[in-house]
């Protein structure tokens, strides 16, 4: 007989055997127990948590000759039959092989025979989500009123492709990822059952590169143990590929403290040690991750992973920067390792991206720049005026990004260029505010909303007993005879409005209307905020003229 | 050859030859690392050692069941290799029984390699795999099929074989050899042990070149390959270098697109994405050192003078974004025209 990898040999032989999927297996148990077993089942959940095991648990139970019990007894014909694959009852079906609507036609005639020597017969297919559209609709009026001696089982490790109409003729488990204690636990009590000497910090580090799944951690004890007979954390860490914790720490403290040449030597160290690219990229990120909660947490020993010594040094690296910088970077390597996995030459990916990344420790934290401002005292708080100015403009745009990204940017008043204009001149106007009330009011009479707009728009200004319209120049040129023909009737009503006779005249303004258009590609061309944007890949969202008066030099930008 | 022979490689042979000594071979293997670093040699290596009947394993056949090869046809394994260490010796393929000369001519009945036709694995070449993983070895040991850029595998193809990964026919393994192991479904790969395999050391590298590459060139290409011998020894990579600064030049110049094909178009990119790479560390380090075109460290600073690093950084950020659409099937003189416009306004040259 060969070998039998742990996966198999260990795969759960009855319910208790199931880690980490109490409420299904007490569902499943109590329903055999009382006797109340649907007719269909299907069950969900990522690879390697127990879905085809207790698919085959739940097959053995409920034709074990002592049964249906709860509990197999493991000994009777019908169990050891399941148990080697030969059951006549139980029949396993891959769904990604047999996925067409005639393989379901096959299924449907052989569904009404009697079972030969047990109580049901189960069918469970496997990979189910592979049935072509067909191929589930045929199965639907089985499914929905099977013959009373059959039972399905439906496994699949994606759920989103069933149809709701099977979904809904089932019983759904949804199966969780295992926790890594519980996947720790199992593990040890297998390897002490199979002579596997392996340290607890070990076992800590194959629960956790299983990421949820039984299977995978049995995969990687497996090869632990073909190459080691005493497993240290060290074995571990060689066959995941993991790094050396200096070394990230090497790496981590070059990336804040912007020390480039660094970077390029850990890289290269990094690539004659053979260490694994993609996973050192992932690492980096943990890394980060580890260092922002060590600032935050004043006690962070449970959130961590990480042993005194470890804990000391990576508090020493947090003290060097701020919780800022450190998110900063983090988005940034997160973005890098995405960036990584997929690029065909990993090293030059990850130069790359750290070298970027090393750009962030020039910036600031928004506190001191906050502080800085308050200081040195730059008149008005505006963003503009910041952008504008010397030294700040480096600092200043920058540690923004992080504000507005999480869109709390300032300023969402999308308000058109030209109504503060109207605004400002209501209350600049010397003569009474009703005046001008009686001219909106003299508009509105007239039947011709084009013009009437565009005598609204205008900016009027009373002078005595002349009412002037300012037109911008667009306005003047296209309506010049239309206002001249209208303004007799105008003067009368604003007359009967006013309440006194005033004389309208038109001027046309040289000064051009700030359009949104034109500030952004100014704004665009603010070398401070051109780099802001490109290092951040951040996009202008608004613009907000900050003043009427002092010609728009700088538009605040909200990237 | 044997696995002690594939050089550089040392943590993943220690793996499977402590797989072979133990008894411990698991029924499929997912080899993954870059292109080029010797996955698919050690894939082969390990099925001939497997099936070598000089070798002496605790799997396959049980010890009481009788050879079907007399014994004394074979030479003994220590005199048939007589540099593998000793205890090494009697796991090891040994390169002169009837079985490995197969696998070196390629007629060996019980290995079979799988590999993507137009860029696709199918799932009638699926169920070929397990049709004969049905049989029972012919005249080795096990059954060993090798898949080839696994990860060119169709959605079909990839669901059909998930049962057949997790429990196959016995006396049977598996290798699956991807170097983009993440394209690979998680069902698939959490059936695998996963066997790492790291670009090479440059000692590694310069070793397993030398004498097939001209000696004055050795320096050159082991650096050009930066890791992965297979690429230099497939194809000239001082060639290449050369056809990739001629179009750049011609693309500077403003001439018409000159690729030929798509992979033409990827094999470029690279190698502009490495010329970047290149220039951001000179610009970082102001020296010739560890550059990858160490010997043009001269026209690397002459490109590299004209921009700062961030400048760099952002031409290659939107390059290899590009390199990433090339799978879209991406218009050839519009990708020429648009690289050469970047690489023109930012490089003023």
């Amino acid at each position: 007989m060969s070998y039998l990898v742990l996966a198999r040999k260990w795969r759960p032989r009855e319910f208790d055997d199931l880690v980490g999927q109490e409420p299904i297996t007490r569902i499943l148990k109590n329903a055999i127990a009382q006797g109340r077993i649907a007719h269909a089942y299907i069950f969900s959940g990522p690879r390697g948590v127990g879905k085809t095991s207790s698919a085959r648990i739940l097959a053995k139970a409920i034709n074990c000759k002592e049964g249906p019990a709860p509990v197999p007894c493991g000994r009777c014909e019908s169990c050891a039959a399941i148990a080697d694959g030969s059951s006549v009852d139980v029949i396993e079906i891959d769904g990604a092989s047999n996925n067409s609507v005639d393989d379901i036609r096959d299924l449907r005639g052989r569904v009404k025979y009697a079972p030969s020597g047990g109580k049901f017969k189960v069918y469970i297919i496997d990979e189910v989500h592979m049935l072509s559209g067909s191929a589930f609709n045929a199965l639907l009026k089985t499914l929905e009123e099977p013959p009373p001696h059959v039972i399905f089982v439906l496994a699949t490790t994606e759920m989103r492709k069933i149809p709701a109409t099977v979904l809904s003729r089932c019983q759904h488990m949804p199966f969780r990822r295992i926790s890594s204690g519980a996947i720790r636990d199992r593990l040890r009590a297998i390897s002490e059952q199979e002579g596997i000497a392996i340290s607890a910090v070990a076992l800590g580090l194959v629960a956790r590169a299983a990421d949820g799944s039984m299977r995978d951690s049995l995969t990687i004890l497996d090869q632990l143990a073909s190459f080691s007979t005493d497993i240290s954390d060290e074995d571990v860490k060689s066959l995941l590929g993991l790094t050396d914790f200096s070394l990230l720490l090497q790496v981590s403290a070059a990336l804040i403290r912007g020390d480039r040449t660094g970077i390029l030597g850990a890289v290269e160290l990094l690539s004659e040690q053979g260490t694994d690219i993609r996973s050192f990229a992932r690492e980096l990120v943990q890394f980060f991750r580890d260092l922002l909660v060590a600032s935050v947490m004043k006690d962070p020993g449970d959130a961590l992973d990480l042993n005194q010594e470890e804990l000391a040094a990576v508090r020493g690296l947090a003290a060097e920067t701020s919780e800022d910088q450190m998110t900063l970077m983090l988005s940034e390597l997160v973005n890098a390792a995405a960036d990584i996995r997929g690029s065909s030459s990993p090293r030059l990916a990850l130069e790359m991206a750290l070298i970027r990344a090393s750009f962030l420790s020039a910036l600031k934290p928004i506190r001191e720049v906050i502080e800085h401002i308050s200081r040195y005292g730059v008149e008005g708080c505006a963003p503009s005026a910041v952008a504008g100015t010397g030294e700040t403009a480096v600092e200043a745009p920058a540690p923004r990004a992080p504000v507005s990204r999480a869109r709390a940017a300032t300023g969402q008043a999308n308000r058109p260029g030209q109504q503060p204009v109207a605004q400002s001149c209501a209350a600049s106007a010397e003569g009474p505010v009703d005046v001008l009330d009686a001219w909106r009011k003299a508009v509105s009479r007239l039947e011709q909303p084009t013009l009437s707009s565009v005598l609204l728009q205008a900016k009027a200004e009373v002078k005595g007993d002349e009412l002037v319209l300012i037109l911008n120049g667009g306005h003047a040129e296209l309506f010049e005879e239309s206002i001249s023909k209208h303004l007799r009737p105008l003067e009368k009503w604003l007359q009967e409005e006013a309440g006194r006779k005033l004389k309208i005249t038109t001027a046309v303004s040289n000064k051009k209307t700030v359009r949104k258009r034109d500030l952004r590609e100014k704004a665009l061309k603010e070398p401070v905020i051109k780099e802001a944007l490109e290092l951040f890949d951040g996009r202008i969202v608004d613009i907000q003229p900050v003043d009427d008066t002092d010609n728009n030099e700088n538009g605040g930008d909200n990237v | 050859m044997a696995l002690r022979e594939v050089i550089g490689q040392e943590r993943a042979v220690d793996m499977l030859l402590g797989a072979l000594r133990k008894g411990r071979l698991a029924s499929s293997y997912l080899f993954c690392g870059e292109s080029g670093i010797g996955k698919k040699m050690t894939a082969v290596n390990f099925a001939r050692a497997i099936n070598c009947p000089a070798t002496d394993h605790r799997h396959g056949i049980q010890d009481d069941e009788p050879s079907i090869f007399p014994a004394d046809i074979f030479p003994s394994p220590e005199s048939a290799s007589p540099n593998a260490d000793a205890g090494i010796s009697g796991l090891d393929a040994c390169d002169s029984c009837e079985s490995c000369i197969k696998f070196v001519s390629g007629t060996h009945p019980d290995f079979l390699m799988v590999s993507p036709e137009e860029r696709q694995i199918r799932i009638e070449e699926i169920r070929m795999v397990e049709e004969s993983l049905s049989f029972k070895p012919f005249e080795g040991r096990m059954k060993v099929v090798v898949v080839d850029d696994a990860e060119m595998m169709n959605p079909a193809a990839a669901n059909a074989f998930l049962k057949t990964l997790e429990e196959p026919p016995a006396a049977s393994v598996i290798i699956l050899v991807s170097s983009r192991p993440e394209l690979l479904p998680a069902t698939i790969r959490s059936r695998c042990s996963r066997i790492l395999f790291s670009p090479l050391p440059s000692e590694a590298c310069r070793r397993v070149l030398e004498g097939k590459v001209p000696d004055q060139a050795l320096d050159i290409i082991t650096r050009l390959s930066m890791g992965r011998p297979g690429l230099a020894l497939s194809a000239d990579l001082i060639a290449e270098r050369d056809w990739f600064f001629e179009l750049l030049g011609g693309m500077l110049r403003a001439e018409k697109d000159a690729w030929s094909s798509r992979d033409d178009m990827e094999r470029w990119l690279d190698l502009l994405l490495i010329f970047l790479r290149d220039m951001t560390v000179f610009r970082v380090t102001g020296s010739g050192k560890g550059l990858i075109n160490g010997d043009l460290a001269d026209e690397v600073k002459r490109l590299a003078q004209s921009l700062e690093v961030k400048g760099i950084i952002y031409i290659y950020r939107e390059l290899s974004f590009l390199k990433g659409m090339l799978m879209f099937n991406l218009n050839k003189s519009v990708t020429w025209n648009y690289t050469a416009s970047l690489l023109r306004k930012e490089m003023a040259v």
